[in-house]
């Protein structure tokens, strides 16, 4: 998450208006993240709130010794993984069929819209797995700290992510690299 | 097990790229002369690629960043509780606009302004009526005291 030096500078003074743009400038990324990790859009608007009213009351003590797009990230996947334990409490819903229409230019929608539709048709605990190793670039290390289990369930839970994503891509005729097969 | 067994466990972090380079030799090798394995790979580095473009692909609900900022001003002004109040009567107001005896009451409203008690006979739309003046307020309400505490941080005369 690229932040610039002119809006990081904004924040470290306070000035009016600074927060706004933090919020218009990254909002569409955190928001993905969490409906990604959550795999629905009401739980991801709630996590996208939460988000920004920590970074709210974290900003007062942020000093700029880290990486504040870095932080936003870590803070999205905090609320987002809590999103989900509280969920697996409740009824699981139906889930969405995709993220809203909005989206920035994307090279193929329709491969896209499957490839995201079959993520959501991962079991949570293979879809954080594969989500955060192979979108967000965590390594399984850090995957297994955060979630608090072994590099090696990591690892296997993201081999086991990328067969079932294959076989769906297979099975709705998608080949190398997302191209959709000629009839 | 198997020659292919002993190398299942390396297909994926092949795939990605993730195996140090010694033992990414000696996978390499095994998939150079197994068809089997070299297909498997081949599958997880289609996948490997999509989602990591996927990495770039961005969207939200248009007007998820109001709806967040007014989620951080009810906390300024209102801490834990309030962050919760607009989105809560949103909801509601939404939900009273969907009521057809809220719809009829409003609509007697504005074509009888002055004569509002007798365009509203029945008990249970001036409930509704009663309802979603009631919202309107508390919403107006929070809407000018947070407008005002947005205000008064812009100018710098209120703590953030």
């Amino acid at each position: 998450m690229q932040i610039s030096e002119d809006l990081l500078e904004a924040l470290r003074r306070s000035e009016p208006g600074a927060f706004d743009e933090l919020v218009r400038s990254t909002h569409q990324i955190v928001y993905t993240l969490a409906y990604r990790i959550t795999g629905n859009h009401e739980d991801a608007k709630d996590v996208s709130q939460e988000v920004y009213v920590r970074a709210w009351r974290g900003l007062r003590n942020f000093r700029g010794d880290a990486n504040l797009g870095t932080w936003l990230h870590r803070i999205t996947v905090n609320c987002a993984l809590t999103s989900t334990r509280r969920r697996s409490r409740r009824p699981i819903p139906v889930p969405d069929d995709a993220l809203p229409e909005e989206a920035i230019a994307p090279a193929d929608v329709t491969d896209r819209d499957i490839l995201e539709r079959a993520l959501r048709g991962l079991s949570e605990d293979d879809r954080i797995a594969v989500v955060l190793k192979d979108i967000e670039g965590w390594t399984c290390e850090e995957i297994a700290d955060k979630l608090g289990t072994t590099e090696g369930a990591i690892k296997v839970r993201v081999f086991r992510a990328r067969q079932k994503l294959a076989d769906r891509l297979a099975s709705e005729g998608v080949v190398v690299p997302l191209k959709r097969k000629t009839p | 097990m198997t020659n292919c067994e002993r190398y299942t466990p390396y297909l994926s972090g092949y795939a990605g790229g993730e195996l140090r380079s010694d033992t990414a030799r000696i996978v390499s090798s095994h998939i150079d002369s197994c068809p089997t394995c070299r297909s498997e790979v081949a599958r997880q580095q289609q996948v490997v690629g999509g989602l990591r473009a996927l990495s770039l692909v961005h969207s939200a609900p248009v007007g998820l960043d109001e709806e967040i900022l007014a989620a951080v001003d009810a906390h300024a002004s209102f801490g834990d509780v309030g962050a919760a109040l607009p989105y809560r009567i949103a909801e509601r107001a939404r939900h009273l606009a969907q009521d057809d005896r809220v719809r009829r009451a409003a609509s007697a409203v504005g074509d009888r302004v002055g004569h509002v008690s007798d365009s509203i006979r029945s008990s249970k739309a001036k409930q509704a009526a009663a309802a979603a003046a009631t919202t309107a307020a508390v919403a107006g309400g929070i809407a000018a005291i947070v407008s005002s505490r947005r205000r008064r941080i812009a100018r710098g005369t209120a703590p953030a």
